[in-house]
């Protein structure tokens, strides 16, 4: 299972023997060192997700949540760390910065 | 997860100043930025390494070496909200990865006619990797170290020649101003300076001339 199946990678860009081609082009002369290792996702047991988070919810939001993580067969611990990076880009993006305005 | 590299052939064109103005403001807003120092004159990480004020969700991290950049960008990009590279003045191998994994990159310059032919040249390389890639690389120029008060003849010359070459350029400039340096010189971040009540000239100004790049870049991401 894929830790993240709805974003690429930045690496999936790359295309290093292209990438190469331009710069010699661009009279770039140093030797260039080994192509890089594309990455490796992450496993189960390194995820990193090592504290207990409890909270209090609303009966609608609890199962928003729970749709979410049966949809893509994520952790609960996955699809916060989703929600938070998604909600940050958001906030971000609109500079609410106090959040206040996502209030109902 | 946006990628967003600050690049520039040549040295001392503020883009130190840019990317860690980025990343401060950015944390300040709530939001989980990884900045990546691949300058190896390290000021980032100078900065960083003073300690009092950075931003607790800023993380400040040196970069690996080249066959590392890539996996770390990845790494970088799975768990934080932003990513910001820092990189040398100079066109090379780390650039070019940087570049070609970037949703934007940002080119600082200033307004001389030796700068802005540098900063041609360094398009055109962007738009080479835009062909061996196979898609659009978003970048944007902006101005640093300008006037706050005039903008110079020659300045303007180089900015209407951007504008007939179509190449884009943030409306917003980055100007020479105290307070920048002010927190390479004792850390921390232009909030920080003003709660502490630093006697630094113009800080408010300073403030919202920053507060106005990032409005102006995060509009560019987003379209």
């Amino acid at each position: 299972m894929s830790q993240n199946p709805e974003r690429a990678r930045p690496s999936d860009r790359l295309n290093v023997a292209g990438m190469r081609e331009v710069l010699t082009a661009h009279g770039y002369s140093e030797p260039f060192t080994a192509a890089p290792a594309p990455s490796p996702l992450l496993g189960p047991w390194r995820t990193g997700r090592t504290q207990q988070f409890n909270m209090k919810a609303s009966p609608d939001t609890v199962q928003r949540f729970a749709a979410i993580c049966r949809a893509y067969n994520w952790p609960s611990g996955l699809t916060l760390q989703h929600a938070v990076l998604a909600l940050e880009e958001k906030l971000a993006q609109v500079r609410l910065t106090k959040g206040r305005d996502l209030e109902p | 997860m946006p990628v967003i590299s600050v690049t520039s052939p040549k040295g001392g064109v503020g883009k130190t100043t840019t990317a860690t103005l980025l990343s401060t403001i950015l944390a300040e807003r709530g939001i989980s930025v990884i900045l990546i120092d691949a300058d190896p004159n390290g000021a980032v990480s100078l900065w960083a390494a003073r300690g009092a004020g950075v931003p607790k969700n800023l993380q400040v991290v040196p970069a690996g070496a080249p066959n590392e950049f890539v996996r770390q960008i990845d790494a970088s990009a799975a768990t934080a909200a932003y990513v910001v590279v820092d990189l040398e003045g100079r066109a090379g191998q780390m650039a070019a990865y940087a570049t070609a994994l970037s949703d934007f990159v940002i080119i600082p310059t200033q307004g001389s006619q030796l700068d802005a032919e540098q900063t041609v040249r360094h398009i055109q390389l962007i738009k080479d990797q835009e062909r061996v890639s196979r898609r659009r690389i978003p970048f944007a120029v902006i101005f640093t170290r300008t006037s706050a008060a005039v903008r110079p003849t020659g300045q303007a010359f180089i900015q209407a020649s951007f504008a007939e070459d179509g190449i884009p350029t943030f409306a917003t400039q980055i100007a020479d101003r105290e307070a920048y340096r002010a927190i390479f010189s004792f850390g921390g971040t232009l909030a920080g300076l003003k709660d502490s009540g630093a006697r630094v000239g113009k800080l408010s100004s300073a403030i919202e001339n920053a507060d106005a790049f990032v409005d102006e870049l995060l509009q560019q991401v987003a379209a």
